[in-house]
């Protein structure tokens, strides 16, 4: 058990080590590797700030939660608490014990798709039907139009979707506003990869278009 | 790694119980009560937010024509002025069909002249597809979420005047959407208009979303609302915060309030959702207790998973809750409850009870909410006896049993959700005029059916 004294003039490597149950060597290597607070002054007497004391306690606590955690995952962790946080986790009020990897360190979100791989799983509902056939509606008459319909036709066949009758029902249209004036749209499915070239397609179509209106 | 400076952001967790006594044989019921902190860190001033890739879905249906489509497009307006070229902005509008007018679009000068010109042009038309409407924003939102390097946050902010009448309507369903995608990264917070709004759909798709559900009493309300929760979003520092109760074979949990309470393979989820920095939230879970052995202990496990702004890993922690030890019957009664805890338990219970009876009398069936509210009342008297604070927060419960038997009126109906929503959450309106406390509405109510009788029977005398 930790004494008043303990807390006023620090711990030594021996009350380090019986308090917590890790060899001293073990706490040396921890502090070598900036794991843990160093003593506050060298020699034999040398102590420890009641910190380290802490930090060696939630260090244990993340072991116990998780094995496969590195030492050097530790120490990005140990560095990331604040020191009132290490301390209520040490002493029992803030328990992160499962802090990490199983659920989550280490464990990331899903995917970034994953929300829009839902979204498309669900078209087969209604919702996902109606939000096809109604949002991408088609766009303006050729005869209006035809530089844009034939540059969606020429942007659709980039992204390897080939044109298809644009009185088809229910096909899919995807717009892109570039302007107040003028949008991109392209009919087709698209995955991620063909998003991503879609949209830098129009980010480099819409900087012509506003620096040549600005001009 | 954890950011918002260079410390964890971990929410402070309490578990307290009104009693830690439980009957060997079996049958007691407990509450247990935990209360949560998140903490007030912000990020530095010189540390940049997380980039925002934000969805605004508006309903153009014809109620929302004149005031409150000024309005909405009005609070649009401000929310691309308030916010920095490093976010992005979809602008969907839904009536009987939905309307992608930009995707993704950056919000630099060009990107904020073209949305103005957008919601400029924007006007009403026909029904009410909510559903499609704010599926779509969600898709606009996840496509830029799927292609962009950078970690943003992911929000939709959807508002409606109305019940979704036409797609998906069912509030299960449009909850388990919303669920799927908070869990995929897309947090969708809902703006009920004026009094006709369908509060079980919004609400379903904000809790179950992880965002919030405010209220626009008036057209004037909105522009203020649509930028608080723009704030509120900003400042949130704990996102998908959810607590996992693990539970011996045989205990019942049943929660109250309006969070979302999913069984799992070892006990059940509840879904608290995002908190602002320094908010507090208390969930309230009844518990009826399987039988045991003298001077063992019934042990309730509960921990805690959450998300951090601006980061892509997810954080847990165990929550230490006090056991419960098995006793005899009279060791039970005779125990002493908590008064401070059961103050917290009786707040959320009658909360529930409003809830619970104005979802049954919405639903028309106005029998089974008088039965509810009086079989509560019972449990509630027996819970509140010998301690005068307690009965007092029962008072109104009485007259609002024999009111709700008869439909109560949209406007009514809706402040009553609402107050036990926020109760529920401990958060405040946005809008001008706070909620009266359940017996004002309760009373309100019936004075609003005796002026209806009143003027009924003045027209049969004429």
């Amino acid at each position: 058990m930790k004494t008043d004294q303990q807390d006023a003039s620090g711990l030594t490597l021996q009350e380090l080590s019986a308090e917590t149950g890790v060899e001293p060597r073990t706490i040396r290597s921890y502090v070598e590797k900036g794991v843990i607070p160093g003593p506050e002054s060298l020699g034999r007497g040398a102590r420890y700030p009641r910190e380290t004391l802490d930090r060696l306690k939630v260090l244990q606590l993340l072991r116990d939660a998780n094995r496969d955690l590195t030492l050097d995952q530790i120490r990005v962790l140990l560095q990331r608490i604040s020191a009132s946080q290490v301390g209520a986790i040490a002493n029992g009020t803030l328990r992160i014990g499962a802090l990490i990897d199983t659920d989550a360190i280490g464990a990331s979100q899903p995917s970034k798709t994953a929300a829009l791989d839902y979204l498309q799983s669900i078209r087969g509902t209604p919702v996902g039907r109606s939000w096809n056939a109604s949002v991408q509606s088609p766009p303006p008459d050729t005869d209006h139009l035809p530089a844009l319909e034939k540059a969606a036709r020429a942007l659709a066949t980039l992204v390897g979707q080939p044109a298809s009758s644009r009185s088809a029902r229910g096909e899919t249209w995807y717009r892109i506003a570039l302007t107040p004036d003028i949008e991109l749209s392209v009919r087709g499915e698209f995955d991620t990869e063909q998003l991503a070239q879609l949209h830098r397609i129009s980010d480099s179509l819409r900087t012509l278009l506003t620096k040549g209106t600005s001009t | 790694m954890i950011t918002n400076g260079n410390t964890l952001v971990a929410p402070e967790m309490i578990a307290e119980f009104d009693r830690t006594l439980v009957n060997t044989a079996g049958g007691s019921v407990r509450h247990l009560v935990v209360t949560i902190r998140a903490p007030r860190q912000r990020p530095a001033a010189d540390e940049p937010r997380t980039p925002l890739n934000l969805g605004l879905i508006l309903d153009a249906s014809g109620s929302m024509a004149g005031r409150p489509l000024a309005a909405t497009k009005a609070a649009a307006l401000n929310v691309v002025a308030a916010l920095p070229e490093t976010d992005h902005l979809t602008l969907v509008s839904f009536a009987e069909d939905v309307q992608l007018h930009a995707e993704a679009v950056r919000l630099d000068a060009e990107g904020r002249a073209l949305i103005t010109t957008l919601l400029r042009s924007l006007d009403t038309r026909g029904s009410t597809n909510l559903a499609d409407g704010w599926l779509g924003g969600c898709t606009s939102v996840a496509r830029r979420h799927a292609v962009c390097d950078v970690i943003e946050r992911n929000q939709v902010v959807l508002l409606s005047d109305g019940h979704a009448n036409a797609g998906e309507t069912r509030p299960q369903m449009l909850a388990k959407h919303a669920n799927e995608l908070r869990q995929r990264g897309i947090v969708t917070s809902t703006v009920g208009v004026g009094h006709n709004y369908s509060p079980t759909q919004l609400q379903a798709i904000a809790e179950a979303g992880g965002g919030r559900m405010h209220d626009a009493e008036e057209p004037g309300d909105i522009a203020q609302i649509v930028m608080a929760e723009l704030n509120d979003t900003l400042a949130t520092v704990v996102d998908n915060l959810e607590l996992r109760l693990t539970v011996p074979s045989g205990t019942q949990p049943e929660p109250y309030g309006t969070a979302p309470f999913t069984p799992t393979a070892t006990g059940y989820d509840v879904l608290v959702g995002g908190m602002l920095g320094g908010a507090t939230r208390r969930v309230v879970i009844k518990l009826k207790c399987p039988a045991g052995e003298a001077a063992s202990t019934l042990a309730i496990g509960l921990s805690a998973r959450w998300t951090v702004p601006g980061d892509d890993k997810r954080y847990a922690c165990d929550v230490a809750v006090p056991g419960l030890r098995f006793d005899a019957g009279n060791a039970c009664l005779a125990q002493p409850r908590d008064i401070d805890v059961a103050k917290k338990v009786v707040e959320q219970w009658v909360a529930h009870v409003y809830y619970r009876a104005m979802v049954l009398n919405q639903d028309g069936d106005g029998q089974a909410a008088t039965r509810f509210v009086e079989q509560e009342i019972t449990h509630l008297r027996r819970y509140c006896a010998g301690v005068p604070e307690l009965q007092e927060a029962i008072g109104g419960l009485d007259g609002f049993g024999s009111s709700v038997a008869l439909q109560y009126t949209a406007h009514t109906s809706k402040e009553v959700m609402l107050r036990a929503y926020k109760l529920a959450r401990g958060e405040s309106n946005h809008r001008e005029r706070e909620t009266h406390d359940f017996a004002t509405l309760s009373a309100m109510e019936a004075a609003g059916r005796k002026a209806a009788r009143n003027r009924r029977r003045d027209g049969d005398v004429k």
